[in-house]
């Protein structure tokens, strides 16, 4: 059942803990890209190495860049330890992230004053590594991805990052400057309540396939920012992508009419996790998706995870207290799909392990 | 009556603008040294001495040997941050299972009359807080279903701290070079 690509077989491997994703890439040649990270539920350690470890991937010498499309808590958990790990491995991440505001947040919260790991933990631990490696003769200076620049290549792959817009990098500065603790404020759990429009969205060229992996691009009605301004783009890789990784767990703000006739092939592969908290997709969601291709597939089905059973005494508590009780869905599926690099641009075989549904079981 | 006058901050109060405050079950007032008014100066060690002389002690309360207190049996407890105030007066919370911990996080909306009105203050978007739910143990013998969520008060940011990290961010963006 797991079994590691062939060298000429182009893999993208989706994983989905049900609040997070993370997107493990064979470009060929034993070469291995990692798009984001989640945290396995059971072991809480990253899926990404584990996965590699299970199909005997030596992670260390395998995986040639680590992408953190953008630093929300559930799309970056155990990014660092992969980082650690991965030690040869390259750090790409959005040019917001860069930035004086987005540092001096990441160093203000450097020795964390509260709870269980958050997105800002992961980026600081990401910087004492960085720092420490830098003063080393085979440092890797990370790089930062932006609109229409080609963040890595060989001779059989181009990936080139498609976003965050210079308006969205603009606007960032602003948003994170925000988040810097102010004096005489209380110290709190950070994290951002804005739509998405720093993720790094990735147009991945294999020889004649093209891949779009999505991230959370959101649109947030600004001009400049969002998908419209990948879609107009003048400079961003020609062609259409046969495999698309659905941004924002299908909501309708991550969506375009104009990513699937200008970006994508038609009746593309779409993949995507669903995101328990706001149910999404919702049922319009999947209903739009399926009009747009008839080959989706989900890392788990929809549920309403009811919260694991606790004494009766404080059921009956929680039950007097609160509402919309429930679990954050953490079972983790995996959508496998595979591709000869040499053969037609639509041939992907498609597998699905630990509970990934095709789209339309959604919510069967 | 036994005096027991202990030596330690947490055994009595000085300095204090008034008793109110700090009786409590825990504390009995014994009186005020600068009004000559307590049973206890022989008990006194050098250091009680001297803070009754330079008047940094005005009241003293003798810790209650025997005090019971009710007892709290924690069956389950969580540490919580807010995700979203919502407009009907509801917060929607995210918990970590502390009881059980490596369980799930679990997500709810709790009403804010839920929480003290000394804790309204505290709420917005990422504040954290401890929810425990278990049984009051009464000294009278009763046992009672109890709830209780109580917001850290962490600590402020000092101006300092800022210009720190402000700094430290300078020195990593120049170090690490980025491309």
């Amino acid at each position: 059942m797991y079994s590691r690509p062939q060298n000429e077989e182009i893999e993208v491997s989706l994983f989905g803990p049900g609040y997070g994703e993370s997107v493990v890439l064979h470009i060929g040649s034993n070469q291995w890209i990692i798009v984001d990270s989640c945290l396995d539920p059971t072991s809480q350690s990253p899926v990404p190495i584990n996965y590699l470890n299970k199909i005997d991937i030596k992670p260390k010498d395998a995986v040639k860049q680590i992408v953190a499309t953008h630093w929300h808590d559930d799309h970056i958990r155990g990014i660092a330890e992969i980082f650690r790990v991965c030690e040869r491995a390259e750090f790409v991440c959005s040019a917001a992230l860069q930035t004086k505001e987005f540092l001096a947040l990441c160093t203000a919260y450097g020795i964390r004053p509260q709870m269980n790991s958050t997105g800002i933990d992961e980026f600081s631990e990401i910087l004492q590594i960085l720092d420490k490696r830098s003063s080393n003769s085979n440092y890797v200076v990370p790089k930062l991805a932006s609109s229409d620049k080609v963040i890595f290549k060989n001779d059989f792959c181009t990936i080139t990052s498609l976003s965050p817009s210079d308006v969205s990098l603009y606007c960032a500065v602003t948003e994170l400057a925000d988040l810097i603790p102010k004096k005489e404020t209380r110290k709190l759990r950070v994290f951002s309540q804005t739509p998405n429009h720093l993720a790094v969205v990735l147009w991945v060229k294999i020889k004649n396939h093209n891949i779009l992996l999505g991230s959370d691009l959101e649109e947030t009605g600004k001009s400049g920012t969002g998908w419209s301004v990948i879609i107009s783009s003048t400079t961003r890789p020609r062609g259409k992508a046969s495999l698309f990784k659905i941004p924002h767990h299908g909501s309708e703000t991550g969506d375009s009419p104009s990513i699937w006739t200008e970006l994508l092939e038609n009746n593309p592969v779409a993949i995507l996790t669903p995101f328990s908290r706001h149910s999404l997709p919702t049922k319009k969601d999947v209903s739009r998706i399926l009009s747009n291709t008839s080959r989706g597939y989900s890392t788990s089905p929809h549920s309403h995870t009811v919260p694991r059973k606790k004494a009766k005494v404080v059921e009956k508590q929680i039950k007097e207290i609160v509402r919309n009780y429930r679990q954050v869905d953490y079972s983790k599926g995996h959508v496998r799909l595979r591709a000869h690099m040499n053969k037609s641009l639509s041939d992907w075989s498609i597998n699905l392990f630990d509970g990934a549904v095709a789209l339309e079981n959604f919510y069967n | 009556m036994s005096t027991n006058l202990a030596e330690k901050n947490d055994d009595y109060r000085h300095n204090i603008d008034s008793v109110k405050g700090f009786e409590g079950p825990m504390f009995k007032y014994l009186g005020n040294p600068q009004l000559g008014s307590s049973s206890f100066q022989e008990d006194r060690n050098d250091e009680t001495k001297l803070l009754i002389k330079e008047g940094y002690i005005d009241f003293i309360f003798e810790k209650e040997k025997d005090f019971k207190l009710d007892n709290f049996v924690s069956l389950q407890k969580w540490e919580g941050y807010v995700l979203k105030v919502l407009d009907d007066n509801y917060i929607l919370v995210r918990l970590v299972n502390l009881t059980d911990p490596g369980q799930p996080d679990e997500e709810a909306e709790i009403p804010i009359q839920e929480l003290s009105f000394e804790d309204h203050e505290l709420i917005e978007p990422g504040a954290v807080f401890y929810w425990n739910i278990g049984y009051l143990d009464r000294t009278s013998g009763q046992r009672e279903r109890n709830s209780v969520i109580r917001f850290r008060r962490l600590p402020r940011w000092e101006a300092e701290d800022i210009e720190k990290a402000k700094v430290e961010a300078k020195r990593i963006r120049k170090k690490l070079q980025w491309k």
